[in-house]
C-alpha cells in the first residue's frame, strides 16, 4: 500500500503508520496459507488467521512463545525444522513434506539485516494428487496404444487356439482325454487376462453425457444375478443420483465391485450399495459404498489393491479393482478402499454429482 | 438336400484349419482362401451359400472383398471376423453389405449358431 500525500505533522504520520499497519494485517490474514514469522531466538513473532485456525486457540496464546512449544505434527514439524535450519545458516529454506497430506513451505531465511523470518506453508495435496492423476493418464495413454497393437497381434493366434480346440473336440475319442477341458480353461483365462488387460488401457472417451447410476447399478444386477443367487447372497441397493458418463464404462466399474463383492462374501452373506450425496463441497460429490461382509482388506492388502496384477485369489487376473480405479479417475472421481468398523470391505467412490439426487442421505 | 458351401478367407492357417475343419464336421463343405486373389479366384468360379472374412488380409481388406462378393454372389450373407473391436469399423462393414462383424476369438459354437441363422434367413445363396 502507498500513499502520496506529504506528511505535514506527526499526528497525519501516525494516521499514515497506523492505516499502513493495518492494510498489513489484513493482508496477512487474508493469505489463506498459513504465515508465521519468528525471531533469530526461534521465538513466534506473527501469526496469521489461517495458521491459527490450524493451531487452535487465541493468538496470543501462540504470540512471543518458542517454536519448540508448537505441535509436533505437519506442518509445524516442519516450520521448526526450516526456522532451525535458517537460524543456524541464515539462508532460505524450503521443503515438501507428507504422504497422505502433503505440505510446502518456504522460510526466508535472517540474512545480515533481517530481524525476524517469514515462514509460509500450505496444503498441496490436490495439486500434487493431480499432478499424479496427469502422469498416471499420459503413462496409460502411452500403454492403451501399446496394449491395443499387442491385443490385435494375441486375438489373432488365441483364435487360432481355440477354432482348433473347437474343431479338435469334434474329433472321435477326443472328448475322453483329459486335455480338453484343461486346454480350454487355460485359454479362457489368458483370453480374460487380455480383454481386462484391454480394458484396463483403454483410451479415455471425453464424451461424457449425463446417466443415472441407479440404472447402471440394476443392470450390473441383472447381469451378476445368477451368480450371486448360486450363492444364496442379499443384495440392499439404494443408489441414485447421476454423473457424467461413459455408460459401457461406468458399468464396469459395477460389475467388478459386485463381482468383488460376491467373491469374497460368505456364502449366504449380506451385499450393500448405496449413494450418499455430499453438498459440503463445490460441485456436490456424489460417495458411492459399496460393503460386502466378507473378510476385508488385510493391512499388507490395503495399500496395494489398486496395484495391478495384485491378486491373491486363485484364478484372478489382479486388473478388476485396477480398472474401477482407472475408469473412475476418467469420470473426474477417486475411489478407496477400506474395511467397515463392523467387519467387511468397503469401496467408495466419489463422483461431481451433477444434479442432487432424490432420496439420497445428505 | 446339398451340403451348403461357406467360403472362408482367412490369412491365419490355425484359424482357417479350424473353422473349416469344425464346419466340415458339421456337414458344410468349405472353401478356404489365405488371400484377396485366391478368394478372388474362388467367388469367380465356385458357388457359395455364405462368405466369412477376415477383415485384414495381406493383400486388401474386407470392404474390397464385400463389394465383389456381393456383385457375384448377391444372396450370400457375409460374416466379417475382425481383430479390432472398433464400432466404426463394424459400422463401415456393415454399410457396405455384411450381416454381421464379430471380434476374435469367437467361440465356434456362436459362430456356427449365427451361420445357421443367416442361412434359415436367406436359404438361395448360390
Amino acid at each position: 500500500m502507498s500513499d502520496n500525500r506529504e506528511p505535514n505533522s506527526s499526528a497525519q504520520l501516525l494516521e499514515i503508520v497506523e492505516r499502513a499497519a493495518q492494510a498489513w494485517r489484513r493482508t496477512f490474514d487474508a493469505m489463506d496459507c498459513l504465515v508465521l514469522t519468528a525471531d533469530p531466538d526461534g521465538v513466534v513473532q506473527r501469526v496469521n488467521r489461517t495458521a491459527l485456525s490450524l493451531l487452535g486457540g487465541r493468538f496470543e496464546d501462540w504470540l512471543y512463545r518458542p517454536l519448540s512449544e508448537l505441535p509436533d505434527q505437519l506442518p509445524w514439524s516442519e516450520v521448526k525444522k526450516l526456522v532451525d535450519e535458517a537460524r543456524a545458516d541464515g539462508s532460505p529454506h524450503r521443503s515438501q513434506v507428507g504422504t497422505d497430506r502433503v505440505w510446502e513451505l518456504s522460510c526466508t531465511g535472517f540474512g545480515p539485516n533481517n530481524d525476524f523470518c517469514v515462514v509460509w506453508a500450505r496444503d498441496i495435496t490436490e495439486t500434487v494428487e493431480l499432478h499424479r492423476a496427469v502422469i498416471r493418464s499420459q503413462a496409460m495413454s502411452a500403454m492403451g496404444q501399446l496394449l491395443a497393437g499387442v491385443a490385435h497381434e494375441v486375438r489373432n493366434p488365441l483364435f487360432a487356439i481355440t477354432a482348433l480346440l473347437d474343431a479338435w473336440a469334434l474329433q472321435p475319442g477326443v472328448q475322453e482325454t483329459p486335455f480338453l477341458p484343461m486346454l480350454r480353461k487355460e485359454v479362457t483365462r489368458m483370453r480374460q487376462l487380455m480383454e481386462e488387460l484391454l480394458e484396463y488401457g483403454r483410451p479415455y472417451n471425453p464424451e461424457l453425457v449425463a446417466g443415472e447410476l441407479r440404472d447402471v447399478a440394476a443392470e450390473a444386477m441383472t447381469i451378476l444375478k445368477p451368480a450371486a443367487d448360486e450363492r444364496r447372497l442379499t443384495f440392499q441397493i439404494d443408489v441414485s443420483g447421476s454423473v457424467k458418463m461413459d455408460r459401457v464404462r461406468m458399468l464396469r466399474v459395477f460389475l467388478n465391485l459386485l463381482q468383488n463383492a460376491i467373491d469374497h462374501s460368505p456364502d449366504g452373506g449380506l451385499v450393500e450399495l448405496e449413494s450418499r450425496l455430499q453438498t459440503d463441497a463445490h460441485p456436490h460429490v456424489l460417495e458411492i459404498a459399496i460393503r460386502d461382509n466378507g473378510p476385508g482388506f488385510t493391512g499388507e492388502d490395503l495399500p496395494r489393491v489398486f496395484d495391478p496384477f495384485y491378486t491373491k485369489r486363485q484364478g484372478g487376473t489382479g486388473l478388476g479393482l485396477p480398472i474401477v480405479q482407472r475408469i473412475v479417475e476418467e469420470h473426474g472421481g477417486t475411489v478407496t478402499a477400506g474395511n467397515h468398523a463392523d467387519g467387511g470391505a468397503v469401496l467408495r467412490l466419489r463422483f461431481p454429482a451433477i444434479e442432487a439426487v432424490g432420496p439420497a442421505r445428505a | 438336400m446339398a451340403r451348403r458351401r461357406i467360403m472362408l478367407v482367412e490369412d491365419n492357417e490355425g484359424i482357417r484349419v479350424g473353422i473349416g475343419m469344425y464346419f466340415e464336421a458339421h456337414g458344410f463343405e468349405v472353401a478356404a482362401a489365405g488371400d484377396c486373389a485366391a478368394a478372388l479366384r474362388l467367388l469367380e468360379t465356385g458357388s457359395t451359400d455364405l462368405v466369412i472374412l477376415d477383415y485384414s488380409l495381406p493383400d486388401g481388406t474386407a470392404p474390397g472383398l464385400i463389394a465383389r462378393t456381393r456383385a457375384t454372389h448377391p444372396g450370400a450373407p457375409i460374416i466379417v471376423l475382425t481383430a479390432y473391436p472398433s464400432a466404426a469399423l463394424a459400422a463401415e462393414v456393415r454399410a457396405r453389405g455384411a450381416a454381421v462383424s464379430l471380434v476374435k476369438p469367437v467361440e465356434l459354437s456362436y459362430l456356427r449358431s449365427i451361420v445357421d441363422y443367416l442361412l434359415h434367413k436367406s436359404p438361395a445363396g448360390r
